[in-house]
C-alpha cells in the first residue's frame, strides 16, 4: 500500500448501515420478548376473524385460512426465528472458535483431523445436511438450535483458525510469549481479542444465513412442531393461497423475515468493509472538504500575482498546500511547499517520516492519494501549469515526460502478468511503436539496467524477482517512454545494504548518460551526499530549507537540518 | 486451502473427502430410518415376509458388515432402487439432471455476467448513489430467503399481471417436449426448429431462473465489488496510473485478472449450489430436478436416494474445487507448481 | 569459539535451525543458522550484523525459545536450556528479555500502556498491585516518557514513545541479557540517536548485557563492545568492534562497511562491490558461501567452507573491550588473511571509508 501511512493508527469509523442495523435488530429483539404487548389477537388461536381476510385495520396483515390474525401471529413468530437464530449463533460462535483458537495455535494432528471434518460437512449441501439431521434427530426447538449451529461451526473454525494463523507471528503475540506467558494465556488474552472485529462481523453475516435456513426448515414442515408460529411455516401455509391471490398470508411473514436477515447482515457487511474512504460517512466529509477547498483556491488565486518561472528549472512547486479530508474540513499535511528542479540535475527531497515529501512528489503527477485535498499552489512544468486543466495535463506528462520509480518495486510490479507485458504496455503507451518494436525496446532496457538474460528474464513474473532485480525492472518500465523528469521514491529502502549500493550506482549512472532530470526522496542523507546536487529538507509538511548539496552539508542554515546530520552521523555526534 | 500441495494428493484428499461424506449419511440414514421395511410392505404384513424383505436388503446383518456391503456396491455404481418411485437411484438421477443443470446453467450465466457487471460499476463508481443503490440491491439478494422470492415473484408475474406462467414444471401441462439432443428443452426446440416450444419452455424458465439467478448474483456482485475495489488500490495500479496505460486497459485487464482470484472461490460454491439442486426454488416451481427429488427422498425417509443423491451433491463439490485450483494456478503465477 | 568469556551471563554453542519448506510440490532443507557460537559477559554488549536472511533474527528466536533450535546449546546465567517445557522456559524469561523491532506491532493494540508494563511483573514478581504501580511509574520515568502515558494506548503513541514502551516492558523484571532485534530499524534517524543513548544508559546503571541484532554499522560502532558479522546463517568475521572496524578483513564485511553511505559532503568512497545476488539458502555453494559475489575468489574457496581464522594485528593487541573477555580478531577467508600476512599495510583501509 502506499507509502502515506499516517504516524498515528486512525480509528475505523463505523459505517451509518451498521447503525442502521443494529437499530433494526435492536427493535426486532424488544419486540419479540414483548410480543403479547402488541398482538392484538391470540396468535394461536383459529376463527378470531373470517377466513381470507383482507388487510385492513381490524386485520392488520390479514388472516389466513382458519381465520387467525396475520399480524399476531408473525409478531408471535419473531420471538421463535429470532431466539433459534440468537441461540444459534452464539453456540456456534462459542465452540467454533474455541475449536478454531487451539487448531490454529497448536496445529499437529488436532488441526489436520479437525479440517478435514469440517471439510466433509462443507462438502454437503447446507440446507439439505439440515433437513437429513432434523429429520435424523426428529423436529423440535432444540432440535433446530442443535443442527443449524453445527452447520454455522465449521465456517467460525475456519475463520478463527486463518486468523489466529495469521497472527501468532504477530510481534505482540510473540512479545507476550517471551514475558513468560502460558500458551493458552497468550491465545486467549493476547491473540483472541484482537481478532474480534472479523469475528463479530462474521457472525452478524452468519445469523442473516442461520435466520434463512431456519426458516427454510419450517418451510418445508422439518422445522419446529408444525402449527405453530414460526415465519418459514407461515410462509408455507399461504404458497396455495398465493396462487389464488391471497398474498398477504405469506408475504408478510417473509417480509419480517427479510427484514430482520437484511439487517444481520448489513451490520456484517458493514463492520468487515475497514476501507474508512467507502462509509457514507466519510464520502459526505470528503465532498464537504472539496467544496471548502475550491473556494479558498478560487480567492488565493485572484490574489496570487503572476509568478515567471526560471528558465532552467523544468519543473517549479510554487506555493503548494493541501489536506487530508477530516471533521473539521481539511487538515492540512502540506504548508506552502516550493521549490524548483534544475534541468539536467539530480535533486533530493530528504526529511523523515511524515514530512510530506512522499506526497509532495506524487502530487506532481496527481498521483497523491484519495483522500488527498489540494487547498492551493502552482506546479509549473516546461512553462505550463500542470493544475490549470487537471487531469488532461497529467495525461499529456505523466508517463510520457514524467516517470515514476516507487519504492516496493515487487509490490508495484502486476503480479499476475510478465514482466516483458508490462514493459511493453508501458512503451505502447507512450511511443508510438509496433508491438515487435516495443519488445525489442523491452529487452535492451533491460540490458540497460543491467539484468542478465533479458530474453528470458522478459517472461518471467515479478515474484521471480529478487527485490533488488525487482527495482531495476522498475527502472526500465520508467525509462521505457523516454521521459524528461525522473522521480524516485525511496528507490533502495528496503534493499540490502550491498544491493542499495549497486542499484543507486545504476541509477546515478543512467541519469547522468541520459541527461535526464531526477528528483530523489530519500530520508537518508548518506545518499543524497553522495548523488545529489541540490538538496530540498523538509519537515512537518513545510520546505525547511533548499540549496546546493555542499552548502547544505557544509553549512546548513537551519537547524533542522543541522540536527539531521548531526543524527546521521551517529558516531561523530556520541 | 493448500494449493502447493500435489494433484495426486489433492486427488487423495478429494476422495477422503467424498468417503466421509457417504459415510456421515450412511449414519444419520441409519437413525432416520433403522428400519426400512415398512416402505416396502403394509403395516399388517407378518413377521415371515418382513424377515424376507430384510434379508433381501440386507438389513439382517451388522451394521458393519451392512456399512462394508454399501462400500462395495458404491464402489461397483449400484446406488440401490428407490423405495419410493422404485427405480433403481442411478436412472432416477439420470433422469432429473437435465431439469437441474437446465435451471443451474442459465442461472449461473445470467447472474455471473450481472454480478461481474454489477460489481464492477460499484468499484469504480464507489461512493456514489448509483453504487449505493446497487450495494442495497445487493444485500437485499443476499438477504432474501429463496423460497419467499419465488413465491413473491410468482403473485406478482403470474397472479397479477398474468406474464408468467404457472409453476408446473419445464413445460406447460399436455405439451409434448421436444425430441432429445441435448436434454435442454428450449434448445432442443430451437435445434428442431420448433419455436413456439421454444418460446414455451423459455417462458416456464423464467421464474425460476431469476430465482435462483439472484442467489448467484448477490454474492458475486459483493465479492466482485470489493475484490475491484482493493485491486484498485494496489500499488501496481499507481504503476500503470503512472505510465500513463489507459484507464480501461487498468481496469479490464490490469485490475481484473487480480480481481479474477478471489471471486474464482466464490463463483466455485455457487456454482455447487446452483447444480447440486436449489431444493426450495425447484420445490416452488415444481421443477422436476434433482433438488425436488431430494426433498422428496428426505420427506419419505427414501434412504437409497438420498444417499444416491449426497453422493451425487459430494463428487460435485469435490470436482469443483478441483477445477478452482487447476483455475487458480493458471491465472496467479504465484501458486504455479 | 573465540571469545573468552570468564562468567558469560549468556553462553551459546553450535547453534543451528534447519526449516524445512515446501517448494513446488517436494520439501527442501534451509539452513538458517549454521553452527553459531557466542558468549557474552554481564553488561556487555556484542552486535550480531548481516543483511537481511543472514540468519540474525532467526538466533534470537532461537534463543527465545520462540523457534526450537534444531541443535546447539545455550546457557543462560550458568543454566542449560533446552528441552525446556513453558514453565521452566517462563522461568528463564525472569533473566532473558527481547525488545523487538517494530514499535507497532509489538504492543497489544487492546492493551494499555500500564498493562502492557506492568504484565510481567504480574507473572514472576510477587509484588502488591500498589508496589506494581509505583514500579510501572518509575519504569516510564526511566525511559524517558511521563506517567500520564500509563494511561493511553498504543496507537496514541509515536513510533519512538512506542520503542521505549518496549524496552520499559523488558527492563520490567530486571533481566540480566536483553536480546534486541532491531530495535531502532524502524524509527527515524533522530529518534534512533535517542534510543540508544537510552539504552546505554540503561547498561551502566543495571549492568545488564545486550545481544544487539542489526544491519546499521553505525549503530554498531556507537554501542557495541564486540561483533560478529553473518552471512547466510556463519558467522564470517568476529572481533572487537574497534578491531572489525579498522581492519576488517572478510570480503563481506569490507563491503558492508563501504557500501553504507556517509552523511558527508565529498566523501566518494572507494567501493569494495560485491556483484550479483545472494545465493537461496536452500540449495547453498558448496564451499564459501560469497564465492559467487567475491572479487577474491581462488578455486580452493569453492571446495570447502573456510573455517574462522586469526586474523594478523598489524598494530599492538588490542586491549580486551569488557574486563574478563578475551576476543580475538577472526575472518573465515584464508585468501585475505594470506595477503595480509605478505603485504600488513592492507588492512589500513582510507579513513573516508570508516564509518
Ligand atoms: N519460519 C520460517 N520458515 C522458513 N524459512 C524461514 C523462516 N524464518 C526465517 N526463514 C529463513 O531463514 C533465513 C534467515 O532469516 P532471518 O529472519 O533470521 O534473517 P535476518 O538476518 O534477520 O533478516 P532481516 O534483516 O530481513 O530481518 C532467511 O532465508 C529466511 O527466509
Ligand atoms: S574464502 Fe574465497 S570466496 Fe570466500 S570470501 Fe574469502 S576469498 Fe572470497
Ligand atoms: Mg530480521
Amino acid at each position: 500500500m502506499s507509502t502515506l501511512q499516517p504516524a498515528r493508527r486512525r480509528r475505523r469509523s463505523t459505517p451509518l448501515s451498521v447503525w442502521l442495523g443494529a437499530g433494526i435488530v435492536a427493535v426486532m429483539a424488544v419486540v419479540s420478548a414483548t410480543t403479547r404487548l402488541w398482538a392484538p389477537y391470540d396468535p394461536d388461536t383459529a376463527g378470531v376473524g373470517p377466513p381470507y381476510a383482507a388487510p385492513s385495520r381490524d386485520y392488520l396483515f390479514g388472516t389466513d385460512r382458519v381465520g387467525s390474525d396475520v399480524f399476531s401471529r408473525t409478531l408471535s413468530a419473531a420471538t421463535t426465528d429470532f431466539g433459534i437464530t440468537l441461540s444459534a449463533v452464539v453456540i456456534a460462535f462459542v465452540i467454533g472458535t474455541a475449536l478454531g483458537a487451539l487448531a490454529g495455535f497448536y496445529g499437529g494432528i488436532l488441526d489436520t483431523i479437525l479440517m478435514r471434518l469440517m471439510e466433509i460437512v462443507q462438502a454437503f449441501p447446507a440446507l439439505l445436511l439440515a433437513m437429513l439431521m432434523v429429520a435424523a434427530v426428529g423436529s423440535g426447538i432444540v432440535n433446530v438450535i442443535v443442527v443449524v449451529s453445527i452447520l454455522g461451526i465449521p465456517n467460525y473454525v475456519r475463520l478463527v483458525r486463518a486468523e489466529i494463523l495469521s497472527k501468532k507471528n504477530w510481534q505482540f503475540a510473540e512479545a507476550a510469549k517471551v514475558i513468560g506467558n502460558r500458551p493458552s494465556r497468550v491465545l486467549f488474552r493476547h491473540l483472541l481479542p484482537n481478532s474480534m472485529r472479523p469475528l463479530i462481523a462474521f457472525s452478524s453475516i452468519n445469523a442473516s444465513w442461520v435466520a434463512i435456513i431456519v426458516a427454510s426448515l419450517g418451510f418445508i414442515g422439518l422445522g419446529i412442531e408444525p402449527g405453530s408460529a414460526e415465519w418459514g411455516s407461515m410462509i408455507s401455509r399461504g404458497q396455495d393461497s398465493i396462487l389464488s391471490g391471497e398474498w398477504w398470508i405469506s408475504g408478510f411473514p417473509g417480509i419480517a423475515l427479510l427484514l430482520l436477515s437484511a439487517s444481520f447482515y448489513l451490520i456484517g457487511d458493514g463492520l468487515s468493509e475497514d476501507s474508512p474512504g467507502s462509509s457514507v460517512l466519510s464520502a459526505r466529509l470528503l465532498r464537504r472538504a472539496r467544496r471548502g477547498a475550491a473556494t479558498a483556491m478560487a480567492t488565493a488565486a485572484a490574489a496570487r500575482p503572476e509568478s515567471t518561472p526560471a528558465p532552467d528549472r523544468i519543473l517549479e512547486v510554487i506555493g503548494f498546500s493541501g489536506g487530508f479530508a477530516g471533521p473539521e474540513g481539511v487538515r492540512p499535511v502540506l504548508h506552502d511547499v516550493s521549490f524548483g528542479l534544475r534541468r539536467g540535475v539530480m535533486t533530493a527531497i530528504v526529511g523523515e517520516t511524515g514530512s510530506g515529501k512522499t506526497l509532495s512528489a506524487l502530487s506532481i503527477v496527481g498521483l497523491a492519494p484519495e483522500g488527498f485535498i489540494r487547498t492551493g499552489g502552482q506546479l509549473v512544468f516546461d512553462g505550463v501549469d500542470l493544475l490549470a486543466d487537471e487531469p488532461a495535463s497529467y495525461g499529456r506528462v505523466r508517463g510520457t515526460r514524467i516517470s515514476l520509480v516507487f519504492q516496493d518495486a515487487r509490490g508495484s510490479l502486476n503480479p499476475v502478468f510478465t514482466v516483458g507485458n508490462q514493459l511493453i504496455d508501458a512503451c505502447r503507451a507512450n511511443r508510438k511503436v509496433s508491438r515487435n518494436e516495443a519488445r525489442a525496446i523491452a529487452i535492451a532496457m533491460l540490458e540497460r539496467v543491467q539484468i542478465p538474460e533479458p530474453e528470458r528474464r522478459m517472461r518471467q513474473y515479478p515474484h521471480e524477482f529478487s527485490g533488488g532485480m525487482a527495482q531495476r525492472v522498475m527502472l526500465a518500465l520508467a525509462l521505457i517512454s523516454e521521459p524528461e523528469l525522473l522521480v524516485l521514491d525511496e528507490p533502495t529502502t528496503g534493499l540490502d545494504v550491498t544491493i542499495q549500493a549497486d542499484v543507486m550506482k545504476l541509477i546515478v549512472d543512467l541519469v547522468r548518460t541520459e541527461g535526464l532530470t531526477a528528483c530523489l526522496i530519500t530520508h537518508d542523507l548518506g545518499v543524497v551526499a553522495e548523488t545529489c546536487q541540490d538538496v530540498v529538507v523538509m519537515r512537518d509538511g513545510r520546505v525547511r530549507e533548499t540549496g546546493s548539496c555542499q552548502q547544505i552539508f557544509t553549512n546548513p542554515q537551519d537547524p533542522y537540518t543541522a540536527a539531521l546530520l548531526a543524527a546521521s552521523r551517529l558516531v561523530e555526534a556520541a | 486451502m493448500d494449493r502447493a500441495r500435489p494433484i495426486a494428493v489433492r486427488v487423495a484428499g478429494s476422495l477422503a473427502v467424498i468417503l466421509g461424506v457417504v459415510t456421515l449419511t450412511f449414519v444419520l440414514a441409519r437413525i432416520v430410518s433403522p428400519d426400512p421395511t415398512n416402505l416396502y410392505v403394509s403395516p399388517q404384513a407378518d413377521l415371515e415376509t418382513r424377515a424376507a424383505i430384510r434379508a433381501n436388503l440386507g438389513l439382517d446383518k451388522s451394521i458393519p458388515a451392512q456399512y462394508g456391503q454399501f462400500l462395495a456396491d458404491l464402489v461397483r455404481g449400484r446406488l440401490g432402487t428407490s423405495f419410493s418411485t422404485g427405480q433403481p437411484v442411478t436412472s432416477d438421477l439420470t433422469s432429473r439432471l437435465p431439469a437441474t443443470f437446465e435451471l443451474a446453467t442459465y442461472a449461473v450465466i445470467g447472474g455471473t455476467l450481472l454480478g461481474f457487471a454489477v460489481g464492477i460499476l460499484s468499484a469504480v463508481l464507489r461512493g456514489s448513489v448509483l453504487d449505493k443503490i446497487l450495494r442495497f440491491l445487493t444485500v437485499g439478494g443476499l438477504a432474501m430467503p429463496q423460497f419467499w422470492i419465488g413465491l413473491m415473484l410468482l403473485w406478482i408475474f403470474f397472479v397479477k399481471m398474468g406474464l408468467a406462467p404457472g409453476p408446473v414444471g419445464r413445460l406447460p401441462i399436455g405439451v409434448n417436449p421436444p425430441p432429445r439432443i441435448t436434454s435442454f428443452v428450449v434448445v432442443d426446440s430451437l435445434l428442431t426448429g420448433r419455436f413456439g416450444l421454444a418460446r414455451h419452455a423459455a417462458a416456464q424458465l423464467a421464474l425460476p431462473v431469476v430465482t435462483l439467478g439472484i442467489a448467484v448474483f448477490a454474492p458475486i456482485a459483493r465479492t466482485v465489488r470489493s475484490a475491484m475495489i482493493e485491486a484498485l488500490r494496489a500499488d501496481y495500479i499507481r504503476t500503470a496510473i503512472a505510465m500513463n496505460i489507459p484507464k480501461r486497459t487498468i481496469w479490464f485487464r490490469y485490475a481484473f485478472k487480480n480481481v479474477l482470484l478471489p471471486v474464482l472461490t466464490m463463483l466455485a460454491g455457487v456454482i455447487g449450489f446452483a447444480f447440486s439442486g436449489a431444493v426450495l426454488v425447484e420445490g416452488i416451481f415444481a421443477w422436476p430436478g434433482v433438488g425436488q427429488y431430494a426433498l422428496d427422498a428426505i420427506q419419505q425417509s427414501d434412504f437409497p436416494a438420498i444417499q444416491g443423491f449426497v453422493l451425487y451433491a459430494a463428487i460435485l463439490y469435490v470436482v469443483i474445487y478441483l477445477i478452482l485450483d487447476l483455475a487458480y494456478s493458471s491465472i496467479d503465477p504465484r501458486v504455479r507448481a | 569459539m573465540t571469545a573468552i568469556v570468564s562468567h558469560p551471563v549468556l553462553h551459546v554453542l553450535g547453534l543451528r535451525k534447519e526449516f524445512t519448506i515446501r517448494a513446488r510440490g517436494h520439501a527442501g532443507i534451509l539452513t538458517a543458522v549454521d553452527g553459531v557460537d557466542l558468549s557474552i559477559a554481564p553488561g556487555e554488549t556484542v552486535a550480531l550484523v548481516g543483511e537481511s536472511g543472514s540468519g540474525k533474527s532467526t538466533v534470537a528466536r532461537c534463543l527465545t525459545r520462540l523457534i526450537e533450535p534444531t541443535a546447539g546449546s545455550v546457557q543462560l546465567d550458568g543454566r542449560t536450556l533446552g528441552g525446556l517445557g513453558w514453565k521452566d522456559m517462563s522461568r528463564a524469561y525472569k533473566d532473558l528479555q527481547m525488545v523487538f523491532q517494530d514499535p507497532n506491532s509489538s504492543l497489544n493494540p487492546r492493551m494499555r500502556i500500564r498493562d502492557i508494563i506492568e504484565e510481567p511483573m504480574r507473572l514472576h514478581l510477587q509484588l502488591s498491585a500498589a508496589a506494581r504501580r509505583e514500579r510501572a511509574e518509575e519504569l516510564i520515568r526511566e525511559v524517558g516518557l511521563d506517567p500520564m502515558h500509563l494511561d493511553r494506548y498504543p496507537r496514541e503513541l509515536s513510533g519512538g514513545q512506542r520503542q521505549r514502551i518496549g524496552i520499559a516492558r523488558a527492563l520490567a523484571i530486571d533481566p540480566k541479557v536483553i536480546i534486541l532485534d532491531e530495535p531502532t530499524s524502524s524509527l527515524d534517524v533522530s529518534v534512533r540517536g535517542q534510543i540508544l543513548e537510552l539504552l546505554q544508559r540503561i547498561q551502566r546503571e543495571r549492568n545488564v548485557a545486550y545481544l544487539f541484532i542489526t544491519h546499521d554499522l553505525q549503530v554498531v560502532r556507537k554501542i557495541a563492545d564486540r561483533v560478529l558479522v553473518m552471512y547466510l546463517g556463519l558467522v564470517v568475521e568476529e572481533g572487537t568492534t574497534e578491531a572489525v572496524f579498522s581492519a576488517p578483513t572478510h570480503p563481506y564485511t569490507r563491503a558492508l562497511l563501504s557500501a553504507a553511505p556517509v552523511a558527508e559532503y565529498g566523501a566518494v568512497k572507494e567501493r569494495f562491490v560485491l556483484s550479483g545476488e545472494i545465493p537461496s539458502p536452500v540449495d547453498l555453494p558448496r564451499g564459501c558461501r560469497l564465492a559467487g559475489r567475491c572479487p577474491l575468489v581462488q578455486p580452493q574457496c569453492r571446495e570447502r567452507q573456510p573455517p574462522l581464522l586469526l586474523v594478523p594485528q598489524p598494530v599492538a593487541a588490542q586491549p580486551p573491550a569488557t574486563p574478563g573477555v578475551l576476543q580475538q580478531h577472526v575472518a573465515a577467508c584464508p585468501p585475505a588473511i594470506a595477503a595480509i600476512e605478505d603485504n600488513p599495510a592492507l588492512t589500513a583501509i582510507p579513513p573516508t571509508n570508516r564509518l
